[in-house]
Formats: structure tokens, C-alpha cells, sequence
């Protein structure tokens, strides 16, 4: 029973990670159309500026957290125009795509080359354990699905009920109108990979104490990914549940098995494909 | 007017047997000059460009981008290997068991996976790829495992044993071209053109009574065929897997292969799987920095020219065929 708790809590603070890096896939393919196959990447550059910022800069609290705000900040933007700005009108449709799987590379090789191959360690975030009779949790898992479910209901109400939300979604489904009505569409779209930035960003620092810092952090997106499909990629629930669901399919299989986790979720993935091609939370049917 | 049609026709086989003239000089001067260590290169070469025609199939044709190539080169390569190594059926009859064993599992992902538009079909193959290198690096009955899977027979055809990596140049430069050959065609056919139609707007192809969802399947199919017969030959040619030649980075190399030439161009994937194997070759120096030029080199592609080298080519002539005909009709008018 102290396992079946342990998993559950495990598995419900790793979905929290990748419903907040799901959510970072839905908000760009609604603010300009794409996927971001370098968001893995992000989330792992994340980890490494912090570690830069608290381990080697010997920051305090609040001063890393203002300078990973700038740092993650500059990120985004440069992102957008180096990445997306240039081939936003290439008559392929998927160059866009198709570059974001080259910044992957790079970012992944830079922060190779800066910070070397071995593994980093960050400390924990709040240090110490809870106690609860058998059961002992970490209190970075607990750290983790605080700043979830604050990140997750934050980005939520932004999208679904503020009036910003819908601006931030205006260009993609009409970029002439909401030009004309206005909409400074540059802004909004570069607002949004900010926030990206920042969710994947501060994810990666909190994730970095219990899986150390290294590349394979850039692994988390695949699954996240696998969660925005299974949930249902139309809707920002439907991610966000989605992802839940495979953090915790993750925990449970470690009943099972050890190598053969990823097949686990993926094989949750084709199982839902087959049955709900339009995921499981998906509110309409069909196309 | 006759003789106007001639002449074209006199300059196209002209240009053809210059091209002809050319591949077989460049193979002359090769095979009397290379050692086996050039052999090693160029033959892995030339079995990616079997793959990077599959992906050519897919992303050109098709406009599906799929990172799966892999797991059907894996799914050919396991297969073939089994046969021939554990139950001793002849390497030649493996590999066709093998192509057709990876075939089906691929028309069987097919069904699921086609269903998905776009990007998140790229997505889901991503994954899939990632499944098939986990069960690739950790199923020991079939795979070996981590250990990998070594002393694959050789390849018999016909009573000739591949035992030298010559012959198997030779081998493969007659696979390479067959292959060419068939995508050339499978584009001229009924489902080449519909796939293109899919491919520029689903919408105006459904209207036009193109069965989209088959389609797709079927190319998927065709596709993993590709895959499988490369993955098949370097089984036999290295006697020797591991599930590392299996990765998802392998797949992104595909791509950059076949952006490079040019995605919607057989002579494109060619040329581009040539170059990608062929300069980290000559830049030995720049070993650690490769996948870091990669990542470079697919933005500045996607930046600078999306339909690759042969697409640069096609606007060069373009360019040159107007001006002559703008030539032509100053003259017709002085005249």
C-alpha cells in the first residue's frame, strides 16, 4: 500500500512536468501553428542555467529567481527570431517544424560543450523528506506539484477565460484580421514563447534535483507529447489530463518492469489511437 | 517544328549519356583506387541511400514526415539475421521474409499511425522509434541485446558469396539503382499523383475521389519496404547489429540527407546521403562538433534554400530556360 501511495504521488508530480510541457506544445501550436520539437531541449536548458546560476554564481533565492526570469526570457525571444521568424513564410509548410528539430540539435550540443558530458548535481529546492508512517516522499516531488498545479491552473485561466488569452490565440486563425483589429501580433506571438520559456524553464530547475543535469532531460518531451495525444491535442484539459494519465502509467509500470517504461506509455499511445483517434478528453468527435 | 522536337530529343539522351559517362567514370576511378577502408564508408553510404530514398517516399512525395525508417531497418535487419542465423533459411530467401515481415508490422502501425495529421504523426513516429530502439537494445531472445547480434551469414545470390566489400559495392550500386529507378516510376503511377495531390491539399484530393486514408497506408508500406531492405543489407554486409545503428539520430540524419538534396527528388536523396556520410569523413577534426554543424546546417537549410541543392539547380535552369525564350521572342517580333 506504502508503494502503491509512493507511485501514485511519484507518477502525479512527473505528470504535473508533463502536462506543463504539453501545455507548452498546444500554446504554440495556437499561437502560431507549429510544433516545437526543441521544447525538450528548453526544459533541459532550464536545468542548466540554474545550475549556472545557483552552483557556480552562488546566487541567493530571489536573485535567481529574477535572473532566470531574464536569462529564460532572452531565451524565448531569440528563439523566436532565429528559429521561427525567418521561415515563417516558406512555401514549405514544414520548414518551420523542421527547424526547431535543428535548434534542438543545437541547443543540445551547446550545452554539451559548455557544460561538459558528466551529470550535474542541484540541490533540492526545499531540502528534507516527509514522513508518513512507512512512506517517505521527497520534498521536491511535493515542490513539483505545487508549482504544477499553480503553473497549470495559471496558464489555464489565462487561455480559457482572460480576454488576453484570446489575443494571444488571435494570430494563428486569422493573422490579416487580427493585424488589422489591431493586435500587435509580434508581440503576442514572441508573449507566448516567453511563456513557454519560463514554464519549461523553471520546470527543468525543479526536475533537475532527482534526475541530476544532463541531455537525457530532453528525453521528458517525447512523453509529454505522447500525453498531449492521448489526452486529446485540441484542448488545453485534454493535455493536460492526458499527461497526468502518463505520468502515472510511468510510476505503476515500474510494477512491471524496469527497460521497458517508454514502451509502456507507448504502447498506451497506439492502444489510444486505435480505439479514440481524437484522444480520449477530446470534447467533439470526428474532425 | 519536326526538327525543333528532335533536337530536344537528341539533347536529352545527349545529357543522359553525359550523366551515364560520368557515374561510370567516377566507379572506374574508385574501385582501382580504393582501399577497403574507403569501401567501408561509401557501401554504408549507398545502403542510406536506399533509406533515404524510403524517407524521399514519405516527406517528398507524401508530405508525411516520419523518424520510423529506423525501426523498419531494424525490424529488416533482426528479421534476416534470425532466419538466416537461427532457423538457416538461405540469406537470400531472409531477406525477401524479412522485407515482408517488416512490411506487415508496418501496414499494421500504418492503420493507426496514418491517422494523424501533420506534425503529430512526425510525433508519433518519434515515438515509435524510440519503442523499437528500447526493444532493439533490450530483447535478448531476438535482438541479443545490449551484446548485440553478431556472425550473421554471409549473403549468397546465386551461388556468388558476398565475402569482400568490393563485390558488395558492386551489389549495391546495382540495389541503388533499381531502387532510383522504382521511386521514379512508383511517381509517374496513379498513387504517386495522389499522394501529391494529399500532399499540396487534402481537401481538393478527397474532392477529387482520392482515397486518402489507403493511400497513405500504402506508401507507409512501400516505404518501410525501403527501410527494411536497407536495414536487411547491413545486417549481411557488417555480419554484425547492435541496436545503436538503430538510433533516433540516425532518423534525423535521414532527414537532413534528404533536405540537403532536396526533398522531392530521387537524384536529391542520392546526393544528399552521399554528402552527410561522406564529409564528417574529410572533416575527421571537426568529430565533436558534428552534430552541432548538423543542427547549424538544418536551420541554415531551412533558412537559405528549403528545396535543397537540386531545388537550387531547378531555379538556375528555370532561369536560364526564360531568358531564352525571352531571346526567342525578341527575335521572333525583330523578324
Amino acid at each position: 500500500m506504502t508503494t502503491f501511495i509512493h507511485f501514485t504521488i511519484v507518477g502525479l508530480a512527473m505528470g504535473m512536468i508533463y502536462a506543463i510541457m504539453s501545455l507548452g506544445f498546444v500554446l504554440l501550436v495556437r499561437s502560431i501553428g507549429i510544433l516545437n520539437f526543441a521544447q525538450g531541449d528548453l526544459f533541459m536548458l532550464g536545468a542548466y542555467i540554474s545550475y549556472s546560476l545557483i552552483m557556480q554564481l552562488n546566487l541567493s533565492p530571489i536573485a535567481y529567481i529574477i535572473s532566470a526570469i531574464i536569462a529564460f526570457a532572452i531565451i524565448g525571444v531569440v528563439f523566436m527570431y532565429v528559429i521561427w521568424w525567418p521561415v515563417k513564410k516558406s512555401y514549405w509548410p514544414q520548414a518551420p517544424i523542421v527547424c526547431t528539430i535543428g535548434a534542438s540539435y543545437i541547443i543540445s550540443e551547446a550545452c554539451r560543450l559548455i557544460w561538459g558530458n558528466a551529470p550535474l548535481i542541484i540541490p533540492s529546492t526545499i531540502k528534507g523528506s516527509i514522513n508518513i508512517g512507512a512512506l517517505t516522499i521527497s520534498n521536491q516531488y511535493i515542490a513539483i506539484l505545487i508549482y504544477g498545479v499553480l503553473v497549470i491552473s495559471a496558464i489555464y485561466l489565462l487561455y480559457e477565460k482572460a480576454y488576453l488569452g484570446l489575443i494571444l490565440q488571435s494570430a494563428t486563425q486569422d493573422y490579416m484580421a487580427a493585424t488589422i483589429l489591431g493586435v500587435p501580433v509580434n508581440l503576442t506571438i514572441a508573449i507566448t514563447y516567453v511563456l513557454i520559456t519560463l514554464m519549461l524553464g523553471f520546470s527543468g530547475y525543479l526536475v533537475a534535483p532527482l534526475f541530476f543535469v544532463s541531455q537525457n532531460l530532453a528525453g521528458f518531451q517525447v512523453k509529454s507529447f505522447a500525453g498531449a495525444i492521448i489526452g486529446g491535442f485540441g484542448s488545453l484539459k485534454g493535455a493536460i489530463l492526458g499527461s497526468i494519465m502518463v505520468g502515472l502509467i510511468e510510476s505503476y509500470s515500474a510494477y512491471f518492469t524496469s527497460v521497458y517504461k517508454d514502451a509502456f506509455i507507448f504502447g498506451t499511445l497506439l492502444i489510444v489511437l486505435a480505439v479514440r483517434p481524437n484522444g480520449l478528453f477530446s470534447e467533439k468527435n470526428g474532425k | 517544328m519536326a526538327s525543333n522536337k528532335n533536337r530536344e530529343i537528341l539533347i536529352k539522351t545527349g545529357w543522359t549519356a553525359l550523366k551515364v559517362a560520368l557515374v561510370a567514370v567516377v566507379v572506374i576511378v574508385f574501385t582501382s583506387k580504393a582501399n577497403n577502408y574507403y569501401f567501408t564508408i561509401v557501401n554504408s553510404a549507398l545502403i542510406y541511400v536506399i533509406a533515404a530514398l524510403s524517407l524521399s517516399l514519405l516527406l517528398g512525395m507524401g508530405g508525411m514526415m516520419s523518424f520510423a525508417t529506423v525501426t523498419f531497418m531494424g525490424i529488416g535487419a533482426y528479421a534476416t539475421a534470425n532466419l538466416s542465423k537461427v532457423l538457416h533459411v538461405p540469406t537470400s530467401l531472409s531477406i525477401l521474409l524479412a522485407v515482408l515481415i517488416s512490411a506487415l508490422i508496418a501496414f499494421l502501425i500504418a492503420i493507426l499511425l496514418t491517422r494523424l495529421k501533420g506534425s503529430y504523426f512526425a510525433f508519433a513516429s518519434i515515438g515509435l522509434a524510440q519503442i523499437s530502439y528500447a526493444i532493439f537494445l533490450n530483447f535478448k531472445p531476438l535482438t541479443g541485446g545490449p551484446n548485440g547480434f553478431s556472425n550473421v551469414p554471409k549473403l549468397i545470390i546465386a551461388g556468388i558469396e558476398f565475402d569482400n566489400l568490393k563485390k558488395w559495392f558492386y551489389l549495391l550500386l546495382i540495389i541503388v539503382f533499381l531502387a532510383a529507378l522504382s521511386l521514379e516510376r512508383i511517381r509517374r503511377t496513379t498513387l504517386g499523383r495522389s499522394l501529391a495531390a494529399i500532399r499540396d491539399n487534402e481537401i481538393a484530393a478527397q474532392s477529387l475521389g482520392i482515397d486518402i486514408y489507403s493511400t497513405k497506408i500504402i506508401t507507409f508500406v512501400i516505404a518501410s519496404v525501403y527501410g527494411s531492405i536497407a536495414g536487411a543489407l547491413i545486417a549481411h554486409m557488417n555480419t554484425y547489429l547492435s541496436a545503436y545503428l538503430f538510433t533516433f539520430d540516425i532518423s534525423v540524419s535521414f532527414l537532413i540527407m534528404v533536405m540537403l538534396g532536396g526533398v522531392n527528388s530521387t537524384t536529391g536523396a542520392i546526393l544528399g546521403a552521399l554528402l552527410v556520410t561522406l564529409i564528417p569523413e574529410w572533416f575527421r577534426v571537426l568529430q565533436s562538433y558534428m552534430k552541432l554543424i548538423y543542427g547549424i546546417s538544418i536551420v541554415a537549410l531551412m533558412i537559405f534554400m528549403p528545396s535543397g541543392l537540386t531545388g537550387i539547380i531547378d531555379s538556375i535552369k528555370y532561369k536560364v530556360d526564360m531568358e531564352k525564350k525571352k531571346k526567342r521572342n525578341k527575335d521572333y517580333s525583330n523578324g
